[in-house]
């Protein structure tokens, strides 16, 4: 019960109102179309640089859990996702809001959001300082097969092919090697001094996910329809329809906690999984669903919030990232200093349980101040897509600058974010060279302690195969890209 | 409009297989590039998949390039690299955030939309302005805008 020595930090006077302000922010990002939570959390890291860790944390945290929640507002008004996370709420949130019913819509996102949340908080509680006893089991070897697991589950995952997935991983592993080698101290492709360091990974982050979407917005017009008005309807009357949708909730939140703790695994297939599998929980409803059946709405939405906690079980004990979004967090992690692991919650027991504390607090937040401004945000689904493209550019450029008053940061920002919106239209993927980058050097780390260790035993390669975990953890690898080359096969032959 | 089929991946694939490869095998101390080489061989090995898989004719990936609608950005994104600093962030990003909220307006290009593009192009960079060089207190290449409020 260590986490509720930590909950009076949460209400501290700065911590409060960053709590509020990322909330709020997250809610409002999230509504914008075409502004993924991962971008929204990217874009932020380079402003929480200047806050104390606590403090930088609880702002990633409470965006991270708010724009998948406000991602909702343009699914249900606009019939566009705000998020990935938000697919499987459009088939029933717009039909809804074509029935005159987005208000009641709007509630049942926002109060299912919270039930999922809440439980999944609550299994990352409990569930952390379990792992982080195994964990401490981990040596070299498994740390720097943790490392090359966390790549390649996310590039099988995160991937619409396995092949490009792990290209793209590897790729961003070997920029993290560029800068000065960690033991012999040798420069590896320096071509310029201020690369010595390596690649900063505030740059690579911003880079990699705002600059690609300043394109892809300036590219591809979004739809402009008509956002419908919302109608006259009693907060209470939803809570307790939503509260009688046991089957729905417990659908939803089970479903999206089990999915949150696979790492790699988006929101979006949570969504849509809790969204099938009501379909088949409740046959007698078969036909009401995808014509505005709010048990849609609660399963999905209670499902991709239900993530949350559980993607960050493996980020923070392994280094594990459950979701793309946690990859990103990883970076938010690692700027102020805090490598995840196995004692993490020994070396840093204020930053890590206030910060997890305030993720719970921030699911009430997210429902009280989603509920309330909801209806404001069709004032920010009205923004041109030309000026978010016009802001994005310019908070990325001072963003990235800020973090250590360079130009060569926003050089490789500017260079990297060109670079993957043109290898995006190849069907590469951001989420695994981001990976790559921040992984890259754990795994190179313990990859010369172990040889280090091994020389004077049997050898690298045995030193590295030996051992129950390093087993199951090349099993883990092996069995993450069978798996997707299984899928990507399959898909070709339904082709 | 450019379309991007599988041979444009593999070339693209190809090419930076290749390019790191070279980099990786051209270093001297070994132990140092022990592992930026085990990654360009496993790059280079994916490359070999990717044109087994396109032998097979069993990949057909099909996209499209925009290039002409992005191609203005680009040419801003260059200049801003070679002449950024030189000019100071407030002036080129200024210059950045008008140019793509008039450019890519789907509004008619009249005076009265370039005024109003310009107004809340004034309003953000105050904003940038408030939150960098005040709050922050970030020391941005300044150039003649604001140089004396950074200095």
């Amino acid at each position: 019960m260590e986490f509720l020595n930590y909950f009076g930090e949460v209400f501290s006077f700065i911590n409060l109102i960053t709590l509020i302000f990322g909330t709020i922010g997250g809610i409002l990002l999230g509504a914008a179309p075409g502004l993924s939570p991962t971008m929204a959390v990217a874009l932020l890291i380079p402003f929480t640089f200047h806050m104390p860790a606590e403090q930088g944390l609880i702002m990633l945290g409470a965006v991270y859990t708010s724009t998948i929640a406000g991602g909702a507002i343009s699914a249900i008004l606009l019939k566009i996702p705000g998020a990935p996370a938000n697919i499987a709420t459009v088939m029933d949130g717009y039909p809804m809001a074509q029935n005159n019913q987005s208000k009641e819509a709007l509630h049942y996102c926002f109060i299912s959001s919270l039930v999922g949340g809440v439980i999944g908080i609550i299994v990352l509680i409990f569930f952390t300082p379990i792992l982080a006893k195994f964990a401490l089991k981990f040596g070299p070897s498994e740390m720097f097969w943790i490392a090359i697991l966390g790549v390649t589950v996310i590039a099988t995952f995160d991937s619409g092919s396995v092949t490009k997935g792990i290209f793209s991983g590897a790729f961003g592993m070997w920029i993290a090697t560029i800068g000065t080698d960690p033991i012999i101290g040798v420069e590896r492709f320096v071509i310029d001094p201020i690369f010595a360091g390596g690649v900063n990974i505030i740059a690579a982050l911003v880079g990699l996910f705002a600059i690609p979407q300043v394109f892809s917005l300036i590219e591809n017009k979004l739809n402009e329809s008509d956002i419908f008005q919302m109608e006259k309807r009693k907060l209470i009357d939803s809570i307790k329809y939503n509260i009688s949708r046991v089957k729905a909730l417990t659908v939803g939140s089970v479903i999206g906690t089990i999915i949150g703790l696979i790492p790699g695994v988006g929101g979006q297939i949570a969504g849509l999984v809790a969204y099938d599998q009501i379909k088949k929980f409740t046959p007698t409803k078969a036909g009401r669903f995808g014509k505005g059946e709010p048990d849609g709405i609660i399963a999905a939405e209670s499902a991709n919030n239900a993530i949350v906690g559980p993607s960050l079980v493996p980020l923070l004990i392994l280094s594990v990232p459950g979701s793309p979004t946690a990859a990103v967090l990883l970076g938010g992690l690692l700027i102020h200093g805090i490598f995840p692991g196995p004692d993490l919650f020994t070396n840093h027991p204020k930053v890590v349980w206030t910060f997890i504390d305030s993720l719970l607090v921030g699911q009430f937040f997210m429902c009280i101040f989603g509920l309330y401004i909801s209806g404001l945000a069709k004032y920010v689904l009205k923004t041109p897509v030309h000026y978010m493209a016009g802001i994005i550019v310019v908070l990325s450029i001072f963003g990235t600058y800020s973090v250590q008053n360079s130009f060569a940061d926003v050089i490789v920002m500017l260079s990297l974010g060109t670079f993957m919106f043109l290898i995006s239209k190849l069907g590469f993927s951001a989420a695994p060279i981001v990976l790559g980058i921040m992984l890259g050097p754990i795994a190179e780390a313990n990859f010369i302690t172990a040889k280090l260790i091994a020389d004077t035993q049997d050898g690298i390669l045995l030193y590295l195969l030996n051992g129950p975990i390093n087993q199951v953890m090349i099993g883990l690898c092996i069995l993450s890209i069978a798996y997707g080359l299984y899928g990507e096969i399959a898909k070709r032959k339904i082709r | 409009m450019i379309k991007i089929n599988n041979i444009i991946v593999l070339i693209t694939a190809s090419l930076i297989a290749l390019f790191l490869f070279y980099l990786s095998f051209r270093g001297g101390n070994s132990a140092a590039y022990l592992l930026p080489r085990t990654y360009s061989v496993i790059l280079a090995s994916i490359v070999i998949i990717l044109i087994f898989f396109h032998i097979r004719k069993k990949n057909n990936f099909y996209k499209e390039l925009n290039l002409k609608k992005i191609f203005p950005t680009i040419i801003f994104i260059i200049l801003f690299i070679l002449y950024g600093e030189d000019l100071g962030f407030y002036f080129s990003t200024t210059l950045i955030f008008f140019f793509i909220t008039t450019f890519y307006s789907p509004e008619e290009k009249s005076i009265k939309n370039l005024i109003k593009a310009g107004i809340v192009c004034s309003i953000f960079m105050c904003f940038i302005y408030i939150l960098f060089s005040l709050l922050l207190k970030v020391q941005v290449p300044g150039f003649i805008l604001f140089s004396l409020a950074n200095s």
